[in-house]
């Protein structure tokens, strides 16, 4: 097995994957050490996240709606068939409407390009998501970088993820302007 | 007499002073605008409860579908925030919750791309207590973009998007 991605790696974490998929994520992994490590990180995120929102799950109410909903259902007037005919034809009108105007702005802007298709941003012009950490002082464990790899000339991603210390899993979720 | 003359004296004073100031304040506006960029800041919360992408953050559908975010289920877009930079002048701005985001531009480096260079410190407030999470010198592009993500936030996680441009520009 040449290369197994994060996304790979997720799911194998996950138990997303199938039988020989399984085997062949396990037989990359006794090869490849770095991998290993990712796979690490991608626990330790993943069974943080999972044990809080577990713990917040039990304690968060859960506002009971299906009552107001059935009134609702059940207040709703019935729609006659002339009703629904009028509707149909009205969105059918409304829908060939669109349709023009979005064929008359495509036309327009075929012409405007001068017929040339699309364009690429010169490279210069494209700025890398990546960020060079110089230096970080933290509370608690210690953060992970990732890269989420890019398609584009503007390749990775960084993403820090600061893992939570000893006393963070009670983090008060509203602060002191009630904002979320 | 010698009060008129103090009296004159101190009118003296007072103009003297005033034409020093205005004379000052012309001085700084010709000295140009002070060097600073603009930094937008997207507040994202990320929950385990399945649900549609808001249309603020199609824009990264791609990158939140990869790991680590894979992990979650769900994105809001709680605020954006906007604020210019100066260098080596601090500036705060309240996220969500307990907490309080710190920007400071250290340098801007202009070559192939513009290069900013700075310090990002992320705190959270117990009623007067102020613990600090994290700071960190960064260095990064004009207009990219990169991520902080792992506070918790009742049941769902921080993320930030932080994104620094020229202040002309806008941020991608």
């Amino acid at each position: 097995m040449a290369h197994v991605s994060d996304t790979t790696l997720m799911k194998y974490l996950d138990g997303e994957l199938s039988h020989a998929e399984r085997a062949e994520v396990e037989r990359f992994l006794k090869e490849d050490q770095s991998a290993n490590g990712r796979l690490e990180q991608f626990r330790t995120v993943s069974e943080g996240v999972k044990s809080y929102v577990a713990a917040s799950a039990e304690t968060e109410p859960v506002p009971d709606l299906w009552p107001a909903v059935s009134r609702a259902i059940a207040e709703r007037p019935k729609e006659t068939w002339s009703e629904w005919l009028a509707a149909l034809f009205t969105v059918r009108r409304l829908a060939v409407a669109g349709a023009f105007v979005v064929v008359v702005a495509v036309a327009v802007g075929l012409l405007l390009r001068g017929g040339s298709g699309s364009r690429s941003v010169p490279e210069r012009a494209r700025p890398s998501n990546r960020v060079v950490l110089e230096s970080m002082d933290y509370k608690g464990a210690p953060p992970m970088v990732f890269e989420i790899p890019g398609k584009d000339d503007t390749g990775p991603t960084t993403v820090i993820w600061l893992q939570p210390g000893p006393g963070d899993a009670t983090e008060d979720a509203t602060g002191q302007d009630g904002s979320i | 007499m010698n009060r008129t003359m103090r009296e004159l004296d101190l009118v003296g004073v007072a103009v003297f002073a005033g034409l020093i100031g205005w004379f000052g304040a012309g001085a700084n506006a010709w000295a140009g605008p002070v060097p600073g960029c603009r930094a937008q800041v997207r507040v994202i919360g990320a929950s385990m409860k399945p649900a549609p992408l808001p249309k603020a953050l199609k824009v990264w559908s791609r990158k939140l579908r990869q790991p680590p975010f894979s992990l979650f289920k769900s994105f809001k877009l709680i605020k954006t925030i906007d604020r210019d930079l100066t260098k080596n002048r601090s500036v705060t701005a309240v996220l969500a919750g307990p907490y309080v985001l710190t920007l400071e531009l250290l340098s801007r480096a202009a070559g192939k791309r513009i290069r900013y260079r700075f310090r990002l410190k992320l705190t959270a407030r117990k009623g007067k207590h102020v613990r600090v999470i994290s700071s960190s010198t960064l260095r990064m592009d004009s207009g990219g973009t990169f991520f902080v993500a792992g506070p918790r936030l009742g049941p769902q996680t921080l993320i930030l998007g932080i994104t620094l441009t020229e202040r002309a520009a806008t941020a991608r």
